[in-house]
Parts: C-alpha cells; structure tokens; sequence
C-alpha cells in the first residue's frame, strides 16, 4: 500500500513511476490508485506469491517482467 | 406513503458497519458525545489510510456512536485515532496486509477506571460495553474512514476477531507492579494509551509452575512459532500475564523488570528449528537487528529483538493463564502517549 503511495507521490513531482505488486494485491491497488486520484495508472502484476521463490526463480522473474517496468516507465 | 426505513438494515446495507447493527447516529446523539469534548468538532485529527479521507472530531464522534460508546469514551477513542496515526505505527500498511493483525489498545491510567475500562475477568472477551465498544470506534473508523474493506483494499486473509474491537486495561487490583505506563516513564496518575499492532491472544495454560522460572520458559514458548512474524523480523509482542501468574514471579521476589528480561532471554529458537518451516528466509535472517549467523544450526534466535518491543501487562482474571499476542512482519511499531480528557 505505500508503494502505490510513493508512486503517486513520485508522479506528483514529475518522476516517473511505477508499482511492481503480486496478483493477490490488485484490487488493493486499484483502490488505491483510485482514490489517490490515479485511477487508469498503470502497475506491474506478477503471480502471486513471490515470497516463497528461490534466489534463481526470482531473477527469472524479474527478466521476464523488466522490460515492461522500463516500457510503463518511459511511455508516459 | 413513505416506506418506514429500518434504519439498521439501511446502515448495515451501505454497509457502514462491521457486520453488527450500529447505534444510529442521529444528530441528538452525535451532539450528546461531542459534549464530552471541549475540542471544535471540525478540528483536524488526521487522514486515515488507505482511502486518507480526513477524520475530525465529528467523524470520531459520530463513528463513537456507531460503535454504542457512551459520551465519556470519546476522550479515549479521539486520544487512540491520533495516536495510530504516528507514522512508526504504520497503519497503512496494517490495513492493507494479508495478514490480520490489528491495533490493540492498553489504556492506563485512573480515567479508564472511572469510565470503566475492564481489566479483570474476562477483559479480552464479550460483556463490557466500554473495552467492546471503544475498540469497535476505531475499527469502524478504519473501514468507513480509511477505507479498510476485506477484499477491496485490505488483502487480509483471515481478519481476525480482534479487528472487531481490542481494549483492555490492566488489573490494576492485582497487579503485583507498576503499570505498563508507569514502565514506560509515565507518571501513575496520567492517562496513556499504548497500542501495538498484534494478533488475537493464544494462551499459556500452565496450572503446574510453582516458580518463576519454570513458568517463564512456558510463556517464553508460547512467544515462539515457525508461523510468527515475530521470529523473522523486528516485531512488536503483547504478553498479559493473569494476577495469578504474575503473583507466582512475585512472591519469588521477581520484579516486572526481572520477569521482561528474562522472557527476552530466554523466548526463541534456534536457526536449525526455524528452519524447518514457515516464514524462515536465508536474506531475512540477515536482516535482522540481532547477530543471527544462518549457516550456523545452534545460533539462538531471539524472539524480541529489543526490548521496547514487549509490552508486558497483568491482566485478567484470576487463573493459570498468560495471554500472549503476536506481532506484525517488522513494519509496525507500538506507540504510546498521554491523551486528553
């Protein structure tokens, strides 16, 4: 919940940024988003859950999102 | 004709309630509690999170109401929402987490006996209007406020039934020690309140110990899970020893002092144990504010990880029982302060 806080406070100062969150965590977020004033902001959705995952599936993971952190990054 | 509205359906409808009937907050009543407060009812208190919607005092009252409060609970219930809202208590996060712990609160000090805040029998259960129905204010404050709704902006999997009310006093009757507060630096006769994010009470049954040492290791068992929190990070603990318990240690001659640093001692595990299930993380354990080694199977890991951190009280009734709640994942820290009457 205060990753979307940051977010939208970071975009609020003309920072691009983003909120990289696990599928269990999506309504939060878009509640949140909303009711901060973002609604439509995009955010990253990875399966859920992280927190059990190896070292190395972890690293997999995130190679297989980076490229869309860059992209919601530097389209906006 | 207009239809007669069922003005319990209609609030439970909207819902702006618990899941329990509220106390319909009409403007006579609203007017009646805020009577109890010399404070502006549009004076600020603070936005609370997630939704940061801005409670005043009205808001509180109002919500006060709701939740069947009598006028003189309101000092305490406007003291408890400004004191979550510090930010080392973090309650943003607590009404967003997966997990269910919520926000109890020890209130100390003579104006919770004159209003009736009960810390004998029973205390953490049904049957006390104040001790039910304060606790009940600030969590209809953090869902109709804060926004704090299962499934929509809390992802707590199991709530828990302490996130319908926690507030309790402590015995003052058979309290062997000083107060909780009094611990902390307060004088005896201030009103505080302390809150620490923590979960329902499991208990130590131990009818057996007849010494302190013996009854310490138990309750310093009770403080250990795979499961908690509280052994993979910087958490807070809530451990409410019943007059009875609290009565073996002083008859030993055992001061509170003795007895909380010898449940720091001696409550946790070691790396081998943690290990073999729940939350134990390699990069976890690394993180923490104590020298824990992983790779050595021996390495004790201590429950509390400082000292502030156990909030040590005497409560209840009369019988062979210690309470003890566990904390959050590290993001919480209890806080504590004077409130106005």
């Amino acid at each position: 919940m205060c990753s979307v806080h940051d977010t939208v406070e970071f975009e609020k100062l003309g920072t691009a940024s983003t909120t990289v969150l696990t599928t269990a965590f999506a309504k939060a977020a878009d509640f949140q988003f909303r009711s901060k004033g973002m609604p439509s902001h995009p955010y990253i959705e990875l399966p859920h859950p992280v927190s059990n995952l190896s070292a190395i599936d972890m690293r997999e993971l995130t190679l297989r999102y980076v490229d869309d952190v860059v992209l919601q990054l530097t389209s906006r | 004709m207009i239809e007669q509205i069922d003005e319990f359906e209609f609030f439970l409808e909207k819902p702006w309630s618990d899941g329990l009937p509220v106390v319909t907050p009409t403007e006579e009543r609203i007017n009646r509690m805020l009577s109890a407060t010399g404070r502006d009812p549009d004076e600020i208190i603070g936005p609370i999170p997630p939704a940061m919607e801005i409670a005043t005092v009205a808001s509180v009252a109002t919500h006060a109401v709701m939740a069947g409060c009598k006028p003189e609970y309101l000092p305490v219930v406007l003291g408890a929402t400004e004191l979550m809202l510090q930010a080392e208590f973090n309650v943003n996060g607590v009404q967003g987490t997966m997990h269910g712990v919520a926000p109890m609160m020890i209130v100390n000090g003579p104006y919770a006996l004159k209003i009736g805040i009960h810390g004998g029998s029973g205390c953490l259960g049904p049957g006390f209007r104040a001790n039910a129905s304060i606790g009940r204010a600030i969590r209809l404050i953090l869902m109709n406020i804060g926004a704090g709704l299962p499934g929509i902006s809390s992802m707590t999997v199991f709530g828990m039934p302490s996130r319908f009310t926690y507030c309790l006093t402590e015995n003052t009757e058979y309290n062997p020690w000083e107060s909780l507060s009094v611990s902390k630096g307060y004088s005896a006769d201030e009103n505080v309140l302390t809150m620490a994010m923590v979960e329902s009470p499991r208990f130590c049954w131990d009818d057996v110990s007849d010494e302190p040492e013996r009854l310490i290791r138990g309750i310093a068992d009770t403080m250990t899970a795979m499961g908690s929190w509280n052994m993979h990070a910087r958490s807070d603990m809530v451990v409410a020893m019943s007059p009875q318990h609290a009565e073996i240690c002083e008859k030993s001659g055992w001061s509170r002092d003795e007895v909380h640093t010898r449940l720091i001692e001696v409550a946790g595990r070691t790396v081998s144990n943690l290990k073999l299930g729940g939350n134990w993380r390699r990069e976890r354990a690394l993180a923490l504010p104590v020298p824990v080694d992983p790779d050595d199977s021996e390495c004790f890991v201590p429950t509390i990880k400082n000292s502030v951190d156990l909030q040590l009280i005497v409560a209840g009734g009369w019988g062979p029982c210690t309470a003890v709640c566990h904390g959050w994942s590290g993001g919480s820290r209890a806080v504590h302060s004077s409130y106005e009457v």
